[in-house]
């Protein structure tokens, strides 16, 4: 069911980068409801959000990309999620329920799996940039060395070169930016925890542990993981590539860990 | 992926798939599928994680299943209506294997 709001005028911003961060991207749309203008949809060739103005409201975003056979669960339409935007593998959904009485989210996997396939191109054009550069940077040196002479000849194409060299730099940046925010972006949809602790209003009392070498013998981490827990650290989250573990101050127990590959 | 080539590609269930989505019933979380299982066969099939999880992934690409995470951000498992139109019509086709199974056994005891 649609979000029962007074409709106004279509209202445009273009947000280029909204899909390398989603989850900033989720904040925009739900600080734009609060002003009063709510997302009615994204042209994704052009990256223009579409606003209807409204009444302001406290809603919660959530964007995901998921295959063609995607069906919104059951589960999350009976919690209050409602579909605003579908387009290709892109989803939008939005709840007016107030976001700490929430128990239901989307998943984020097909969006980190986006994100690694997307992160591989941009790596593999990277390093092809990074070893065009290298050999082009050794010949001028070479040619430096050996005190070749340069010769410039004269044209009236030279003044496409600082156009064209500008154009390699906002290029190369581009990638390089890409990289960084979809690490980024990974990092923090896969951890919910952090959220927790850069929450100023959480109240959860959360530690972050790493444990590196653990998979060449995962029954000492089994060992600590129950040690911990008699120790009333109460195991909450398991961070990217299983290297960092959140625990949770709480009571201590006698449970027992089993780690399956 | 349309119900005739859904039905096409999964019928006959292996055993495995069957249980896993007999066990959708309700929502359930990975391991909380291999337990009911486990209770359902009376210990007779312990699946295997990378058994569930490849299992469930293939049914998710193909729309039998969905997904969504709990307060926990566990990730839960939910047949859509694709995937209890598969289910159901294997149990019709257990049910009559049953039905003409018990009824021509006569002919194979001494």
């Amino acid at each position: 069911m649609q979000p029962k709001m007074r409709w106004g005028s279509l209202i445009k911003k273009v947000k280029l980068f909204w899909s390398l961060d989603v989850q900033k991207t989720e904040k925009w749309l739900a600080a734009m409801s609060a002003k009063g203008l709510h997302f009615v949809a994204v042209n994704l060739l052009t990256r223009q959000f579409s606003f209807q103005e409204g009444s302001p409201r406290q809603l919660t975003y959530r964007i995901g990309c998921e295959g063609p056979n995607y069906a919104l669960p059951k589960t999350l339409i009976n919690s209050g999620w409602t579909k605003v935007f579908g387009e290709r593998k892109w989803y939008v959904i939005v709840n007016e329920e107030p976001p700490n009485e929430l128990k239901t989210y989307p998943v984020r996997t097909g969006l980190i799996r986006r994100n690694n396939w997307l992160l591989l191109l941009c790596s593999i054009i990277l390093i092809y940039g990074a070893v065009n550069l290298s050999i082009q940077l050794t010949l001028l040196g070479f040619m430096a060395y050996i005190s070749t002479p340069i010769t410039i000849v004269p044209s009236p194409w030279w003044v496409l070169t600082p156009l064209i060299f500008l154009a390699g730099i906002a290029f190369w940046s581009g990638i390089i930016y890409t990289c960084i925010a979809l690490v980024r972006s990974n990092r923090n949809l896969g951890e919910r925890v952090k959220e927790q602790i850069k929450d100023p209003n959480s109240t959860a009392n959360v530690i972050k542990k790493r444990n590196y070498f653990w998979v060449y013998s995962p029954d000492k981490l089994e060992q600590w993981l129950e040690t911990m827990e008699e120790q009333g650290y109460n195991l909450v989250q398991v961070g990217s590539y299983a290297r960092s573990f959140w625990f949770e101050k709480g009571s201590p127990r006698k449970v027992k860990y089993s780690v399956d590959y | 992926m349309s119900l005739d080539k859904i039905l096409k590609t999964y019928l006959p269930m292996t055993e495995t798939a069957f249980y896993i989505l007999l066990s959708l019933g309700e929502p359930r979380h990975g391991y909380g599928i291999v337990k009911h299982v486990e209770q359902l066969t009376e210990s007779r099939i312990r699946l295997g994680s990378g058994t569930v999880y490849g299992t469930l992934t293939k049914m998710q690409r193909d729309g039998i299943i969905t997904v969504f995470a709990d307060e926990e951000r566990r990730t839960i498992y939910e047949i859509t209506d694709i995937g209890k139109k598969l289910i159901l019509a294997e149990i019709r086709r257990i049910k009559e294997l049953y039905h003409n199974a018990t009824e021509n056994e006569v002919g194979f005891i001494d």
